[in-house]
């Protein structure tokens, strides 16, 4: 599902994000990306949108060589994940049902497809009620709520979420992680990269630790931090 | 393209928010480009009325050979048959000298009443010549080398300035077409550019989504050719309406000056203005798309 390969991003000016990384998430697998700010976990993110390219190293995801694709190839990687940002990145002209539509309009669905497709996704989510609304109308969780559907709505085999809840409270941010197990318990394989430790110390999942670009630790049920025999504390 | 087509509906809805977003600078540009396009449209149109004058004008190009006195009837149609074989002569013909003072009493009109001074008719016979205005120089040259010709009256001062008058209408319709291209491609890239850029995190999203390229900048495309159609229908409402008034003030005053048939000359304005419109908008838009991706 995703692969890392020995992949090293430096930026122009020197910095190095990540350094040498070696990842499988496999398909079905809920898996957390946790560490500090500056660890490399947005451009881990970046690197699988290929909104990023890797300095070096080979990049594998849903299929797609992402490390020697094509400009022209990048919308159809995109539009076979499912991406949730810490903004949310709603369109503000549009309304909940039509940013969710939006997903489905630029994969060349019918409209009767869409109009089938988009009050299903919205009940899923909890949002039917508010499918005329505009996004400036709803809570920070209606509003990450939407930004899921609209993730969700072309049935992708994986979800990338990028700090899903950080901008919420932690009352709304258990509602997107249960909705996020949901989504999980259906079959789509979910990466969520986040410093949130009492989400990721109380669900238990796979935890990626990365510090300085570096990834420290690679644990199936793990937690957010570790206290090695040399009494640090690790990512 | 299929894609285009599917969201159509999706493409005009954008479009129509893009402009609202930006309501006032979308009005100003209409305003603008419809001002410049009907300066465009009058150019056009004067280039078009004074090509038929030049044409009307040109259509009854002649010269007046006059022969030697001594030459007899036999000897002058002679010289008219081989002026008709001149290249550039359309036609020519012997004027009688009776017939050379009745066209004198036909101009002067009630002035005529001086000719009656002299005793005898005091013009000459001569030959007119119709001639091709283009071909005058090769008519003259080729006159000066036949016998028998005394005198040449080419009226080449009056054939010239009209001439370069048609000449100028035609420099100052490509000075002008130019002039309208350029201006309404610059603001109309920047009004697409400034709308990318106010839209950026937008677009930016809508990438990260994976809309293709296509997708995203449709509607700006969109938004190009309405603000130009817009500013076409203004300015093609406009020419026609001040053509009509022309046509009625020249009409009357001014009856002798060869004019375009007015419906066809506004039918013609009308379908160029709108097809430069169309062509400005798109090849604009492409212009604004393509700095907003480089910025």
């Amino acid at each position: 599902m995703i692969e890392f390969r020995g992949v090293t991003k430096k930026y122009p000016n020197g910095t190095v994000a990540l350094k040498n990384i070696n990842l499988k998430v496999m398909k079905g697998e809920f898996a957390f990306i946790i560490g500090s700010s500056g660890s490399g976990k947005s451009t881990l993110i970046k690197l699988i949108l290929k909104e990023e390219d890797a300095t070096e190293g080979e990049i594998h995801v849903n299929g797609y060589s992402v490390s020697t694709m094509g400009r022209k190839q990048v919308p159809y990687l995109r539009r076979s994940l499912g991406v949730v940002f810490q903004d949310f990145r709603l369109l503000p002209n549009k309304t909940v049902y039509e940013n969710v539509a939006f997903g489905m309009q630029i994969t060349e669905a019918l409209p009767r497809e869409i109009r089938r497709q988009v009050p299903m996704v919205l009940g899923l989510v909890g949002l039917s009620k508010k499918a005329n609304v505009y996004p400036s109308q709803l809570s920070g969780g209606e509003q990450q709520r939407v930004a899921l559907a609209r993730a969700l709505i072309n049935k992708p085999a994986l979800l990338v979420a990028d700090e899903p809840t950080g901008n919420l409270d932690p009352e709304t941010s258990w509602e997107i992680m249960k909705l996020l197990t949901e989504i999980n318990h259906r079959g789509t394989t979910v990466l969520v990269a986040t410093h949130e430790k009492t989400i990721v110390d109380a669900m238990k999942k796979r935890v990626i630790a990365l510090d300085r670009g570096v990834m420290v630790r690679d644990e199936q049920k793990g937690i957010y931090e570790d206290e090695s025999k040399d009494g640090q504390v690790h990512y | 393209m299929k894609n285009i087509f599917l969201n159509m509906g999706y493409f005009l809805k954008e479009t129509i928010t893009v402009m609202r977003l930006n309501l006032l600078s979308n009005i100003l540009s209409i305003f603008s480009t419809g001002l410049i396009l009907f300066i465009l449209a009058m150019t056009i149109s004067g280039w078009r009325i004074s090509a038929k004058a030049a044409e009307a004008i040109e259509g009854e190009a002649e010269i007046s050979v006059y022969f030697d006195k001594g030459m007899d009837n036999q000897g002058a149609l002679k010289l008219v048959e081989s002026i008709k074989r001149i290249e550039g002569v359309r036609d020519s013909r012997l004027i009688g000298e009776s017939e050379a003072y009745d066209r004198m009493v036909k101009i002067l009109g009630k002035d005529a009443q001086v000719l009656k001074v002299f005793d005898d008719n005091p013009f000459s016979p001569f030959i007119e010549v119709k001639i091709n205005l283009n071909a005058m120089d090769h008519v003259l040259e080729e006159l000066d080398h036949m016998t028998g010709i005394q005198y040449i009256r080419d009226n080449r001062d009056v054939l010239d300035r009209l001439g370069n008058i048609t000449h100028l209408f035609r420099i100052l319709g490509y000075l002008m077409g130019a002039a309208v291209g350029i201006a309404t491609l610059v603001i109309l890239s920047h009004m697409i550019r400034l709308g990318m850029q106010n839209n950026r995190e937008q677009i930016n999203t809508l990438r990260l989504l994976g809309a293709p390229g296509i997708f995203i900048a449709f509607p700006f495309l969109l938004q190009g050719l309405l603000l130009t159609l817009g500013g076409g229908a203004l300015a093609a409402a406009l020419a026609a309406f001040a053509l009509k008034q022309l046509y009625a003030r020249m009409a009357g005053p001014l009856p002798f000056i060869p004019l375009p048939p007015g419906g066809a000359l506004i039918s013609g304005m009308v379908i160029v203005i709108l097809s430069v419109s169309a062509v400005l908008g798109i090849v604009g838009s492409l212009l604004g798309l393509l700095s907003a991706r480089n910025h």
